[in-house]
């Protein structure tokens, strides 16, 4: 009875305090960089150490000594000097060895610049420091990180400390692609304690930070529903799903958006709240015939990414990456072919291939010279539901960049599940359905603007506001003789981009059969443990395309789920021969 | 007309044949040619090679180098080029063109360790001047202030912050405030009483 009184006395006491120390959360920004100084000290010497000629908006230095015996431990620290906002330390060396000489700003918005002596001897000349102090409680095994934001983006540099001038632990990059990562060894809730976070010296670039409690820190429950590496108080600060592990559906799960991974870190690129559509764009190139050698124009990639940008307002969000050149084929075909080449010996050979961690995220864009056939014209081929696409624009001298761009997106559109929306009678292309899947549309770009959308009309019927597409089959067929009642005005593709699915298979998680992990497997490419030990992401995920047996089994999958929302085989889709392959043909 | 025409045509080429003599041994310095036709006549590609150009550099700009390098001519001919300029990184190109004032250890390190990042520049020296043995540990150093130093030149300048700047205000004009009762403290006493007066202010600045 009295140890329960005293437990439960304990709950009451520690119940403030739990409630004080949650998980934060701070955005992508620019915290400054630190002056971070290595330097040898010799045992007995008498060192002092000061900040001078501070300049800034307002300026204010704090300078730690800090030294590495087994673990880090501060050996001097000084703040104001003599009241200035300059610093200044004075200190005996306890032994010879090198030691850090760590300046800071003492908080955000007093950085600046800032010359460092040493005995009087000028050492660094103007650097500049900044970094920004984060007050807030936390409790023993909680996570500080904090993960680059920008694209090749800072080193950064992570400290918890008890107070302004006491320091306790600190981290440069025992984290995802060597970002930053402590778990505390103690609570701090008495009120002066704070993080502290800021660049290493010569780098730049943007990061956010996250601090979160402890994982399946309780014997009969964890705090983490989704199993994805960010509590349930977390996730709601961020604007996740606390049952989602991927929120914003792209695919790509929340832990690799938030916290990055090794190599091509996602957290550089990608929002955990937005759509992120990864294509890699590799081109054919003719060993003597520059004319014939198919690279795209070098503004695709911008280009295709304002489409996206503008018509979605942000919420998908086109990364293509415009990689490397193939060896030359006159045809490329999916699977072997009389004359050509396999798209997939090819894809397996050149696709990421020095970032395979990329693989199960991109999708990969072929720009070939033809495929099937000698005799095809067509100017590309993809899969519907998937993440290979050929653009093949052999038939064209030289293709503008209108054309280029018109059928990159149209192919595209394809693995994102539109299809031509009947209008695929060569001159009976439908006027009214105004995208760029429309072969009308394809080149000339929505409304013969120039502009490449998969949705530009505004003028559906009814019908198409609040059903599928297949209640305006009949609609759509009077395209073909617009004058049926009520169907002149008719846009069935209307909202067409609200409909782009990067969940391929459609069951809610982020497997579309074509390399993504499932929950679990993704959890495991953690090691040691995600279970509050140092998470660090593997990069090196072998990849292997889906053998024919589990090809035809996703084709038997896609296609039913097709079927059931109307598409028509043979006009909205096709299934080749073998079973292995679901596409879209464009003429 | 076409006599004297001739007359003109030979003076040039003795007249290029004594310069190009002359000239051979001041573009080249002698010890090096002698050295590196001794060495390995067969090299064909060799990576370049600074040398300091006689004579006293002038005190008022950086030591001119020459670069030599081994270029590859037609028929397997390999010929030494010596340019005064030598291949320079992105940085070092911004740096000139930025006008910024390098130190001559800065322009050392730039011409000797290529980078077109900082960063990694700054993490080599640190890493260099750390596994430093005891006699070369100052020299070291120096290359790893000067990758610092470098850094501080070529970095963009903080940006002005408005609102910093007016919190510093306020700040300024309470510790003026604070400061006449602090009057009969000791000079230790003071500087505790400021310290914690600050962390006060700014714990409340950031509750605003």
């Amino acid at each position: 009875m009295k140890s329960f009184m005293g437990a439960l006395r304990m709950v009451l006491l520690l119940a403030p305090m739990m409630a004080w120390a949650g998980p934060h959360y701070v955005a992508s920004r620019d915290w400054g960089s630190f002056i971070w100084l290595s330097t040898w000290l010799d045992a007995g010497q008498t060192y002092t150490f000061e900040t001078r000629d501070l300049t800034g908006s307002a300026p204010d230095t704090v300078l730690h000594v800090l030294r590495d015996r087994n673990g880090w431990s501060q050996v001097a620290v000084g703040d104001d000097c003599q009241g200035a906002t300059r610093s200044c330390v004075t200190f005996v060396a306890p032994d010879s060895g090198y030691y850090r000489v760590w300046v800071r700003a003492y908080a955000d918005g007093r950085g600046g610049t800032a010359s460092l002596y040493r005995n009087g001897t000028l050492l660094l000349s103007q650097q500049p420091f900044g970094g920004v102090p984060l007050l807030f409680a936390w409790n023993a095994k909680d996570t500080f990180r904090a993960s680059a934001t920008s694209p090749g983006g800072g080193d950064h540099l992570l400290f918890l400390l008890r107070s302004n001038t006491e320091y306790l632990q600190h981290d440069d990059d025992s984290g995802p692609k060597y970002y930053p990562l402590v778990t505390a060894t103690s609570t701090q809730n008495v009120g002066t304690q704070r993080v502290v976070v800021g660049r290493f010296p010569g780098s730049a670039g943007t990061a956010s930070f996250v601090h979160d409690e402890e994982l399946w820190s309780t014997i009969f429950d964890d705090n983490d529903g989704d199993e994805d590496g960010l509590s349930d108080s977390l996730e709601p600060l961020i604007g996740l799903s606390q049952n989602n592990e991927d929120s914003d559906g792209d695919s790509i799960a929340d832990t690799l958006e938030v916290f990055g991974n090794d190599g091509f870190s996602f957290s550089e690129w990608s929002s955990p709240t937005a759509r992120d559509l990864y294509v890699e764009v590799d081109w054919m190139q003719h060993p003597t015939n520059p004319y014939l050698t198919r690279q795209p124009y070098a503004g695709l990639v911008a280009d295709a990414a304002a489409v996206f940008a503008q018509e979605t307002g942000g919420s998908v969000r086109l990364h293509a990456f415009i990689d490397s050149a193939l060896p030359w084929h006159e045809v490329v075909c999916y699977g072997s072919c009389a004359n050509g080449v396999d798209f997939y010996a090819l894809k397996q050979s050149a696709f990421s291939s020095a970032n395979p961690e990329r693989r199960p995220y991109f999708h990969y864009a072929m720009w070939a010279n033809r495929h099937t056939s000698l005799t095809s014209c067509s100017s590309g081929k993809a899969e519907l539901l998937g993440n290979d696409l050929i653009i093949s624009m052999g038939c064209f001298s030289s293709p503008s960049i209108q054309e280029q761009r018109g059928t990159f997106i149209h192919e595209l559109g394809h693995n994102l599940n539109l299809d031509h929306n009947g209008n695929d009678v060569p001159g009976q292309y439908s006027v009214v359905h105004d995208s760029v899947m429309n072969y009308r549309y394809q080149f000339a770009g929505v409304s013969n603007s120039g502009w490449h959308s998969y949705s530009f009309g505004d003028n559906g019927c009814a019908a198409c506001g609040s059903s599928p597409k297949a209640e305006c089959v009949s609609c759509r067929d009077g395209f073909l003789g617009c004058g049926f009642p009520g169907c002149g005005s008719c846009d069935c593709d209307v909202g067409e981009w609200g409909s782009l699915e990067l969940d391929f298979s459609d069951d809610g998680d982020a497997d579309d059969g074509a390399g993504r992990g499932s929950k679990r497997s993704l959890l495991t490419r953690y090691a040691p443990d995600d279970k509050g030990g140092p998470a660090r992401f593997q990069p090196r995920v072998p990849h292997e395309e889906s053998s024919l047996v589990r090809r035809r089994d996703d084709v038997r999958r896609k296609r039913e789920r097709l079927l059931s929302r109307g598409r028509v085989e043979g006009r909205d889709f096709h299934v080749s021969a073998d079973g292995t392959l679901l596409y879209a043909e464009c003429l | 007309m076409r006599a004297r025409g001739d007359k003109v045509g030979v003076g040039s080429v003795v007249l290029g044949v004594v310069l190009l003599a002359a000239g051979i041994p001041l573009l080249v310095p002698r010890h090096m040619s002698r050295e590196d036709a001794a060495a390995n006549p067969a090299t064909v590609h060799q990576e370049p090679v600074e040398v300091a150009r006689p004579g006293d550099p002038r005190k008022d700009s950086p030591e001119p180098v020459l670069h030599i390098e081994q270029v590859q001519g037609p028929d397997g001919l390999t010929v030494q080029v010596a340019r005064s300029t030598p291949a320079t990184s992105s940085l070092t190109r911004f740096a000139k063109d930025a006008l910024v004032p390098l130190t001559p250890d800065e322009e050392a390190l730039l011409r000797e360790e290529p980078s077109d990042d900082l960063a990694a520049l700054v993490t080599r020296m640190e890493r260099a001047f750390q596994d430093a043995s005891p006699e070369t540990r100052g020299r070291q150093e120096q290359r790893y202030l000067a990758a610092l130093n470098l850094v501080a030149k070529l970095s963009a300048p903080p940006p002005e912050d408005a609102r910093a700047r007016d919190e510093d205000a306020r700040y300024q004009r309470a510790l003026a405030e604070e400061q006449v009762k602090w009057r009969t403290l000791s000079p230790g006493e003071r500087d505790r009483a400021q310290e914690t007066f600050k962390e006060w202010f700014f714990q409340g600045e950031q509750k605003r």
